[in-house]
């Protein structure tokens, strides 16, 4: 009944909780990720994801916390996110001052884990807070309270970061890099790209999965050409699930596919040309999966 | 002295004198006579009046006359209107050519459209000949059939002459519009055609050398012509063909093959297709749509990563030649080896094999291609004769692309191309086969037009050409070409081919005639904006130079830094030029106060809030509880609780990076002035700007001769005022030697890190792409490293941004600057105009 309620409302949850009962969020292991992450939560060492956008980085820490059974506490960094944003402040209540704890302390209290996305977009001393929790101290100072929570022995430090589009400006510094357990996440392969996308928008004929990760595939060789950020998965994902919900194949994948990632008319023109090749009316629906590279 | 009996009637009278001038006048005289006694026997004394009046004022034309009289007298049955006609254009100085092409064409052309007819044709003429004798001249001589087009009548003619009226007084512009319209009519729509004429004349209007020039189509007038064309335009579009060649072959195509130039196609010189030499590809300037440049370009790119021009492909069926065999001897040769002699005939077949194997590859490749590829043939117009046969047998072939099974679908001639093992020696064999057995595809067709090897090859797709690889010769000229049309070497390049020109519109000319040259000058020179001429790698040893300030230099090569590589001096710059600068000084007054009225005017006002004030216009709600609470905590606060909105302070400082390479002493492409003098002119102007606005502004040049004499030119530093002296340096400057554009970012970020100011704005104007006497050719290599200097600077916090007046730029600089990092003025009149709004750009996107 709850559930209902909040499907019509738009429900509202603490956002410290454990994972939802159920099948963990789909997520199609590349390597040997899983492992490391599990060993890593073994032994509470701090974690960084790094990757190119859409690539699944946040879906795996969904998988992981589902698989561990932990709370997940997400902070999407931006640039105005101050330390105070992350461990909290005080407040006036009526006469008084109430401390509120911020996102991150509330993780260490509470044993979640804290998962800072594209940590570099936050502003510096935000890194620092984090410092003490990465190595073998494990706690968070609170400066102005003039305390320090000693980490919950479940809590975890995990932050992404995508070495591809901030400037070396805005570049981590390598002594916070050096706190963490990296896993480097890349696109997937064609193989595993077609299955996510089969998964993510179950009910797609397969010869439009191929044909749609084909394309999609084909862009990405244009990262590096005026293109700043290659096509996703996740783009691939969104392209599939509006063909579900009743788009033209073409139209879906402009919209998910092209026209997000570009304002320049040659390249917008480009991508076109390539979803038309798959799915426009020359396409021949029939046509064998097209190998990935045939060779020369 | 023998006695000789009065004359006693006028016409004798004239024949005596005739006589006495000249034996030959008087034989073709008395030649001719009898004709025109038998057409009108009183008028042989006004005739022959008139043929003296000619002979006297123009031996070539009094001949001409006598000559053309007996046809001209059948053809009228008469003297009329003829004889008038030619007398009034005889009488027109220097028209000799034009009485001669009258006195040969006027009969047929009476024949053709009627006496009104050829008062029209004639009354055309005449006009352009009292204009100019020489255009008059080429007007008569040039077939009157060709002048009109095949099967149409004098109002065609009318209309193709039309747009040249408003040509005024043009002279000899008038004689190479003729050719222009001839040379394009066909080709180029009426309606693109009359604008281009319209655009012509303007040009003429203002200088007559530019304007014949344009006529010509050199320089300017090919641009403006490849601009107004209808189709594809690979100068303004070239970019997403090179981004289709990416996406679908990748590494799999040659990096040297990625980086196409533009061919010397001209409208009128055949189909707009993609050559190759085997190894790089020449895409003509505008294709007729752009679906011909996307199959076309795909394809052409297909035979590159297909292996058709391997080297050893087709030794063991032809054999290898002799060492030093170009790929195009190479070709000949082995199409020579079926036939016995050059024949465009196998050429053709063993074209259509070839294609056939690489659209099958291609059609695996890339989804779609095929049907594409089959609609394409299907809406090109057919050829007919032996052409049309091998059209058919492609489109045939073409129809195997999406087949489940193309070999079944190919047929057992072709079925052997479906392999995926196929090679160009398949298809060479396929097509030996084929010929040797039936001489290529059967029909029932004649092929009595399809002999040589043009119609033969005009069975290829449009945007595809003859397989065969470009000749050494023309490979080179391009290259000079389009290493920048701006230096003699491109302007030769130009000029050097002639024009092609409809074999009609040529049959009726006279070679003596040609000798004479009276169409003026043909020595012009290619006007343009372009980079040094390519230098191959010096052979002599040469001293190092050392000092200066060494820096690194990416080589791409090996993928790593040449430590040291480059190295920059700074030097002073010896020319001042006090006069000119007062000159310059005097005459961008106006400009100048336009321009400072215009910063001041848009002064950007960034309205960034300041948190966590003393003072301010709003409260700063997190300061404010910050500061409540640690009241209540009986601390002490500093009340700093207020947001102030106040405009920042203009903190920019500005380095203007002028490329001072030999190229800048090109005159402009419109052929009004130099380069070099807009590029002082907006120097100046921009550093007067900045001054008045207060920003710390910079002002260097740059050129260098090998990677160890990169030369940094001090014009202007952060802190000096822009005095006489800095002007009578900038007025003073002149282009020499090249440009390692790297080498001169890397120094001038230097200095741009220690600029007083917190944004820091590198502005770079050139005028060509890097390049070095010791580049060995290789455009791409200080392309690259000219790239990462530029995201070094990035890197460094520095914005940097090119303006360049090479037109060619946007085949090179999005790479190398990146999208929205650089403009290309296609004017280079406007080039101290444009600066300040690109300042304005920079300024609102520069890194903060």
């Amino acid at each position: 009944m709850k559930k209902l309620l909040d499907r019509v409302r738009g429900g509202e949850r603490d956002a410290v909780a454990a994972p939802e009962p159920g099948a963990a969020p789909f997520y199609l292991p590349q390597g040997n990720e899983i492992a490391v992450f599990e060993a890593a939560s073994r032994r509470r060492l701090p974690v960084m994801l790094k990757g190119p956008t859409g690539c699944g980085k946040t879906r795996f820490l969904e998988h992981m916390a589902h698989r561990l059974g932990r709370p997940l506490v997400t902070v999407a960094c931006h640039e105005d996110l101050t330390a105070a944003d992350l461990v909290g402040r005080f407040l006036l209540e009526g006469d008084a001052t109430v401390w509120q704890d911020g996102p991150l302390t509330r993780a260490v209290r509470e044993g979640a884990i804290c998962y800072l996305d594209e940590i570099v977009e936050a502003r510096t001393d935000t890194t620092v807070v984090i410092h003490p929790l990465t190595d073998h101290r494990r706690r968070l100072p609170l400066d102005r309270k003039s305390r320090v929570v000693e980490a919950h022995e479940d809590f975890q430090l995990v932050i992404s970061y995508n070495p591809g589009y901030q400037t070396v400006l805005k570049d981590l510094k390598p002594s916070t890099k050096q706190r963490f357990v990296a896993i480097a996440f890349d696109y997937p392969d064609a193989a595993a790209e077609r299955a996510i996308v089969a998964q993510e928008a179950g009910g797609l004929p397969a010869g439009v999965i191929d044909s749609l990760v084909a394309a999609g595939r084909r862009a990405r060789r244009l990262k590096d050409h005026g293109l700043e950020e290659a096509t996703s998965t996740r783009a691939m994902v969104y392209a599939a699930q509006l063909m579900q919900a009743g788009l033209a194949p073409a139209a879906a994948c402009r919209a998910a596919m092209v026209h997000p990632l570009t304002d320049d008319p040659e390249l917008v023109a480009a991508l076109e040309e390539i979803v038309d090749a798959h799915f426009g009316p020359d396409a021949a629906p029939a046509a064998p999966r097209p190998a990935d590279d045939p060779p020369a | 002295m023998t006695d000789r009996a009065q004359p006693d009637t006028p016409e004798e009278e004239i024949l005596a004198q005739l006589e006495a001038v000249s034996y030959v006048a008087h034989r073709d005289a008395c030649a001719a006579l009898p004709a025109v006694r038998a057409v009108e026997a009183a008028g042989a004394a006004r005739w022959l009046e008139a043929g003296r009046e000619l002979f006297l004022r123009d031996r070539d034309a009094g001949r001409a006359f006598w000559r053309g009289t007996p046809a001209l007298a059948g053809a009228f049955a008469g003297l009329d209107p003829w004889l008038e006609q030619a007398l009034s254009l005889g009488r027109v100085r220097g028209a000799w050519r034009a009485v001669e092409g009258f006195m040969a064409q006027a009969g047929a052309v009476r024949a053709r459209w009627g006496g009104a007819g050829e008062r029209r044709w004639f009354d055309l003429g005449r006009r352009w000949t009292v204009r100019d004798a020489g255009a008059g001249g080429r007007y008569f001589e040039t077939p009157f059939e060709a002048l009109a087009g095949a099967g149409a009548g004098v109002e065609a003619l009318e209309a193709l002459l039309a747009p040249a009226e408003s040509l005024g007084e043009g002279g000899t512009a008038l004689g190479a519009y003729l050719d222009a319209a001839l040379r394009l009519r066909g080709t180029v729509d009426a309606g693109t055609f009359a604008r281009w004429a319209a655009r012509g004349a303007d040009v003429l209007r203002a200088a007559r050398t530019r304007g014949e020039r344009y006529f010509r189509l050199e320089g300017e007038g090919l641009d403006s012509l490849f601009e107004l064309m209808p189709g594809f335009s690979v100068r303004r579009r070239g970019r997403l063909l090179r981004l289709l060649l990416e996406a679908w072959f990748g590494a799999a195509l040659p990096e040297a093959a990625r980086a196409w130039r533009e061919s010397d196609w001209r409208p009128g010189g055949g189909a707009a297709a993609v050559e190759t030499d085997g190894r790089r590809l020449w895409l003509p300037a505008v294709f007729p749509d752009r679906e011909a440049a996307v199959l076309g370009v795909l394809h052409a790119a297909g035979h590159l990563v297909y292996g058709t021009y391997e080297p050893h492909a087709l030794a063991a069926e032809a054999g290898s030649g002799g060492p030093g065999e170009g790929p195009a001897e190479a070709w000949t040769r082995r199409c020579a080896s079926v036939t016995g002699e050059a024949d465009g005939r196998f050429r053709a077949v063993f074209d259509l094999c070839e294609d056939l194997r690489v659209d099958l590859r291609l059609a695996r490749r890339i989804p779609g291609y095929a049907k594409r590829l089959q609609r394409l043939a299907r809406a090109a117009p057919r050829p007919s004769g032996y052409a049309g046969r091998l059209r058919d047998a492609l489109c045939a072939g073409l129809g195997a692309l999406d087949a489940d099974h193309p070999a079944d679908a190919l047929g057992p001639r072709l079925a052997p191309l479906a392999a995926p093992e196929a090679t160009v020696a398949t298809a060479f064999a396929c097509a030996r086969a084929w010929f040797r057995e039936t001489g290529g595809p059967e029909g029932a067709e004649t092929d009595a037009d399809g002999a040589g090897p043009a119609p033969a090859a005009a069975f290829h797709l449009p945007g595809r050409g003859p397989n065969a690889p470009r000749p050494a010769g023309a490979v080179a000229a391009a290259h000079a070409a389009a290493a920048g049309a701006g230096d003699e070497g491109a302007g030769e390049a130009h000029t050097r081919r002639p024009a092609a020109v409809p074999a009609g519109a040529r049959a009726g000319r006279n070679p003596r005639v040609e000798s004479r040259g009276a169409m003026g000058g043909s020595g012009a020179r290619g006007a343009g904006v372009g980079s040094v001429a390519r230098v191959p790698p010096s052979p002599a040893p040469r001293a190092p130079r050392r000092g200066g300030r060494a820096y690194p230099e990416w080589d791409y090569r090996a993928q790593a830094y040449r430590e040291g590589w480059a190295r920059v001096h700074d030097c002073e710059l010896r020319e001042h030029d006090a006069a000119g600068a007062a000159r310059m000084w005097e005459a961008t007054a106006h400009l100048r106060r336009r321009l400072r009225r215009a910063l001041q005017r848009q002064r950007p006002v960034r309205r960034a809030p300041l948190r966590r004030r003393p003072d301010g216009e709003d409260l700063d709600l997190d300061a404010a509880v910050d500061y409540v609470v640690a009241r209540r905590a009986g601390l002490a606060p500093r009340p700093d609780v207020y947001v102030r909105r106040a405009a920042r302070g203009r903190d920019t400082a500005v380095l203007l990076l002028a490329d001072l390479s030999t190229s800048i002493m090109a005159t402009t492409p419109d052929g009004g002035g130099r380069v070099v003098d807009r590029l002082r002119a907006a120097l100046l102007v921009f550093a007067d700007a900045l001054e008045e606005v207060g920003d710390p502004c910079a002002v260097r040049g740059f050129a260098s001769k090998y990677h160890d004499g990169v030369e940094y030119y001090r014009i202007k530093a952060f802190d000096e005022p822009l005095d006489a002296d800095r002007r009578a340096r900038i007025a003073g400057l002149t282009g020499r030697l090249a440009s390692r554009m790297g080498a001169a970012i890397r120094r001038a970020v230097d200095e741009l890190r220690a600029a007083p100011a917190q944004r820091r704005l590198l502005l770079i104007l050139s005028d060509g792409r890097p390049a070095d006497y010791d580049d060995g050719g290789d455009l791409r290599y200080l392309h690259e490293d000219t790239r990462l200097a530029m995201k070094e600077a990035r890197d460094a916090g520095i914005h940097a941004f090119c303006v360049t007046l090479d037109p060619r730029a946007g085949t090179y600089l999005p790479a190398i600057f990146g999208v929205g990092h650089y403009l290309v003025l296609e004017d280079v009149d406007r080039l101290p105009q444009r600066l300040p709004e690109i300042y304005l750009r920079l300024r609102r996107g520069g890194a903060a």
